[in-house]
């Protein structure tokens, strides 16, 4: 039986008819078409589905869609603005801090919502904020590295 | 130095932009019409016989589609190279907990997953075989593969069997020298045994396939897959249609590691596809992929060196076992490859080594990162600093004086040339403060210093072709079949391409993705992408512009040309040039031969190893080097291992993009150190993967990462004479010697020596409270 639900996604407001027990992550993927949120476990432990609800990271596999009636939800299309990146987005690219991408929407995400509460983190604290994000080609240095001049740009 | 516009620039990858804004598409992204999902019901045994299979509940579940059972599958071998793995479970014989026997395609991947839970099948438990050396004995209690003799072998790589041994599907051998006079003439011989276990990729993008027939029958398959063109050969073998009929499409990829180098969720895909009439699509679940996704092959090493007073190597002898567990797939490669990781740095004047593929009954095992490089240091690199501190040395010159030269012949018969580990080895050293003493441990640390050294190669004897396809407005297009895996090759090769024509990168226009319009490549695997690419970008874009030049030439009245932005121009008078554009007509077509197509097709040199002796003058293309240099904090009450400083230094020949390298060697090392400290599929009594999820099989996160300021990233630049501009590739070179650093560096903090990987708390605390050292 499918329920009546309205989202909002990005800005925009989605009335959906949905199953009950449809994720977050697959309501983005299979009714919105947002495919840039990544599906790589289901079960909460890798981080690559990572959404903004609210200003908060969350992960998007383990939320019911029904659950985020109501709330304001980011995902990684909806963050450059009129066409603009956001520092983060520029300072992922600048610093090499993408490889195969998977992992980035989520990363690039986690690391907008940490930023948002940590204003000037130390690189130790970075590397605390993105620990519950794997990524398993670059070694973290360079995303780390992006973070911290993404706070410097954010932080002026 | 020759002085490039575009190689060896940072320029911005090509797939930056689409990476953060969420528009680069995976291969789970596309959705086909009519589109139906499948799911595999595995085996829950290691070792028996299917009886029967009972699929009449679960095709009468509403939205199933089609099921397939071993009777559908033809019998035909999915394996590379020896005829021994079918699409679904081989002769109705199950092998490991996970082998496939049955899928399912329904309207939803739900109502798919309940109906491979209605599938009734009647098993008959037999014996199964899980350790390598169980297996590996003359007197093994099971044979995995009875039949194994008759087994077709499929390709050109000779499988030899050993008579005695009924488990060993591949034996290789490499013979240099006299050992036993090599031993004699020792001072010191160190003898030990050494293991690694099986790893999973742990890829975010799990492996994906989608597969339709079109309306005149063809297949069209999208998949994750590393080799496009052999997937496109076994779907044509097995679905017996002619290779014309079978396209491969492939997107991006959320990582490879060797992992998707081979055919893993397509063909079942395809049969699916084929029954139900409709496209599929399957994706493997995290669980299936930790437990049929592949795994680092488990190798079991006795080692044997002489040594002299001084240092000199007098003798190397080894004894390699590689349980590969129940399928060859690549493990009988793997036991090749890993002999050129074992005679690629050091001059060993007596060398012998013996290495076996042995079936288990456990899952499938493939490439992962390295290819048998990193599980051949792990031994050599620890015997190194053993015998440097039997002998009073340090490891370090210890090193540097068995480091071959350049034109000596190594052992397995090759020239060695562009050997660059002394200068990483100088690097890291000097980095890391190699002599000096380690940081201080403050209240239950201890610390300690290690290094390793290692080599990659680059596999002899593979192909690429690529073309190049010249636009009036200058635009250079280049039509490839390598997949874009995070690698930066996509990035790179515009960049090669854009260097031949003196154009920026954003003028190159690059096509892949897609056999029916992309040439034949062997496989983004074995670190060979580069070079060979290279090779052929710079053939390609020879014979396009000798097209130009052709029709350039009557209106320049010169023959000595060039180009550069666009223009075409005289040599020895650069003023007179013209634009390409003027040699197209108003239509947008050449004023000769209506395209302006290049061709390049490169193979890399080989030459066949003679069979006793593995002696060969090209047995790999090229080798690039590597060193490490770390810094461990080891924890006395509770055995916890921090890595507090990492120096790394890869020798890759020329580095296209400075930041693209550097992200593959901190990547690389990074997997090294998962290896090292954490990462092991672990089985229980029946043969079934324990930790099957994230939570439970650990890899590294941020939070084990030294921090930046603390780790140094050094590019070495020795010239390979055939690599492109010099380039001989970097992908898997950066984890092949890491484990053993650190091994070398936990020793040195707390004298204790662990030889099976991984090297976790639980093993060091269990050492040092045996030893008393604590």
């Amino acid at each position: 039986m499918k329920i009546p639900i309205m989202l909002k996604v990005n800005g925009e407001i989605y009335d959906l008819e949905i199953n009950p027990w449809k994720t977050l992550l697959e309501v983005l993927r299979e009714d919105l078409n947002l495919t840039g949120t990544k599906r790589g476990c289901d079960t909460g432990d890798c981080g690559t589905c990572t959404v903004i609800m609210d200003g908060k990271s969350i992960l998007s596999c383990l939320l019911l869609a029904m659950e985020a009636r109501g709330k304001d939800i980011t995902t990684i299309e909806g963050l450059a603005r009129e066409g603009r990146l956001d520092p983060v987005q520029e300072t992922f690219i600048s610093h090499g801090a993408i490889q195969c991408g998977f992992c980035t929407p989520g990363m690039i995400l986690t690391a907008k919502a940490f930023l948002a509460e940590n204003r000037k983190p130390t690189r130790e604290e970075i590397k605390f904020g993105i620990s519950g994000n794997i990524c398993r080609c670059t070694g973290y240095a360079k995303i780390i590295e992006a973070i911290e001049a993404a706070a410097g740009v954010e932080s002026k | 130095m020759e002085d490039f516009k575009v190689i060896g620039k940072s320029v911005v990858r090509l797939d930056a932009l689409e990476k953060v804004t969420g528009k680069a598409r995976y291969s789970a992204d596309f959705r086909v019409e009519g589109m139906l999902h499948a799911s595999v019901l595995r085996s829950p045994h290691a070792s028996a016989r299917i009886l029967g299979i009972d699929t009449s509940k679960a095709e009468r579940l509403p939205g199933v589609r089609a099921v397939l059972t071993p009777d559908d599958v033809p019998p035909v071998s999915i394996s590379p190279h020896l005829g021994d793995q079918y699409i679904l479970c081989l002769d109705n014989f199950v092998r490991c907990v996970g082998d496939p026997v049955a899928a399912v395609a329904a309207d939803t991947v739900e109502i798919a997953e309940d109906a491979v839970k209605l599938i009734k099948v009647e098993y008959e438990e037999l014996p199964a075989v899980f350790d390598g050396e169980e297996a590996f004995a003359k007197d093994q209690p099971v044979v995995v593969h009875p039949d194994l003799p008759s087994y077709k072998v499929l390709t050109g790589m000779p499988i030899r069997l050993d008579p005695e041994r009924a488990n060993v599907c591949q034996t290789y051998k490499v013979r240099s020298g006299d050992v036993e006079r090599g031993f004699k003439e020792a001072d010191l011989v160190v003898e030990n045994k050494y293991t690694t276990v099986r790893m999973q990729h742990c890829q975010l993008e799990p492996h994906v396939v989608v597969a339709w027939f079109e309306p005149d029958g063809n297949l069209t398959v999208m998949s994750s897959n590393q080799m496009v063109y052999d997937l496109k050969s076994v779907l044509s073998k097995v679905l017996k249609l002619s290779p014309s009929r079978v396209r491969v499409l492939s997107s991006y990829i959320g990582g490879g590691y060797g992992g998707k180098g081979g055919v893993r969720a397509e063909p079942i895909a395809a049969l699916l596809a084929r029954k139900a009439g409709k496209p599929v699509s399957l994706i493997f679940t995290r669980e299936e992929m930790f437990v049929f996704g592949g795994h680092r092959v488990p190798y079991s090493i006795d080692i044997k060196d002489g040594v002299k007073k001084d240092g000199t190597l007098t003798a190397r002898e080894m004894r390699v076992i590689l349980a590969i567990g129940l399928y060859s797939e690549k493990g009988v490669l793997i036991a090749r490859r890993a002999a050129a990781g074992a005679v690629g740095t050091y001059r060993v004047p007596n060398f012998k080594l013996d290495s076996y593929s042995v079936y288990t009954n456990l899952p499938m095992t493939g490439a992962l990162r390295g290819f048998g490089c990193p599980e051949i240091q792990w031994p050599i690199e620890q015997q190194m600093d053993i015998i440097a501190e039997k002998l009073g040395m340090d490891p370090l010159e210890l090193r540097i004086k068995n480091i071959l030269n350049e034109g000596e012949k190594d052992a397995s018969g090759m020239v060695t040339r562009s050997i660059g580990v002394r200068e990483c080895l100088d690097k890291v050293s000097s980095w890391i403060g190699w002599g000096e003493k380690p940081v201080r441990p403050v209240g239950p640390w201890k610390t300690g210093k290690g290094i390793a050294i290692g080599n990659k190669s680059v596999i002899a004897g593979s192909t690429t072709v690529v073309i190049v396809k010249v636009w009036p407005d200058g635009v250079i297009e280049l039509r490839y079949s390598a997949v874009e895996l995070g690698q930066g090759i996509k990035t790179t090769l515009a960049q090669i391409t854009a260097e031949q024509f003196g154009i920026p990168v954003e003028q190159v226009r690059m096509v892949s993705g897609d056999t029916d319009i992309c040439p034949f490549d062997f496989g983004t695997v074995a670190s060979r992408s580069l070079v060979h690419y290279g090779n052929a970008i710079v053939i390609a874009c020879d014979d396009a512009k000798q097209q130009l030049y052709k029709m350039a030439a009557p209106k320049l009245g010169a023959w000595d040309l060039d180009t550069r932005e666009g223009r075409i121009f005289v040599k020895e008078a650069p003023e007179k040039s013209l634009k390409i554009t003027e040699l197209f007509t108003p239509m947008g077509v050449p004023l000769e031969g209506g395209e302006v197509l290049g061709k390049g097709a490169f193979t890399g040199s080989s030459a066949r190893e003679d069979p006793e002796t593995g002696q060969s003058e090209r047995s790999v293309f090229s080798y690039s080097h590597i060193a490490n240099a770390v810094e461990v904090g080891v924890n006395t009450e509770t055995g916890e291992i921090k890595l507090l400083r990492s120096g790394i230094a890869c020798d890759v020949g020329k580095a296209i993009n400075p930041l693209i390298v550097e992200g593959q060697i901190e990547g690389g090392d990074s997997m090294g150190v998962g290896s090292a400290l954490y990462e092991e599929i672990v089985f229980n009594s029946s043969g079934g993967v324990v930790n099957s999820k994230f939570t439970d099989y650990r890899i590294p996160m941020a939070t084990d990462m030294p921090l930046i300021s603390n780790s140094k990233t050094i590019i070495v630049e020795v010239a390979e004479p055939e690599g492109p501009f010099g380039a001989k590739g970097v992908g898997e070179l950066s984890l092949v010697s890491t484990a053993p650093a650190i091994a070398n560096a936990v020793y040195n903090a707390v004298g204790i020596r662990v030889k099976d990987l991984p090297i976790t708390k639980e093993k060091v605390l269990t050492a040092m409270r045996k030893s008393g050292k604590v």
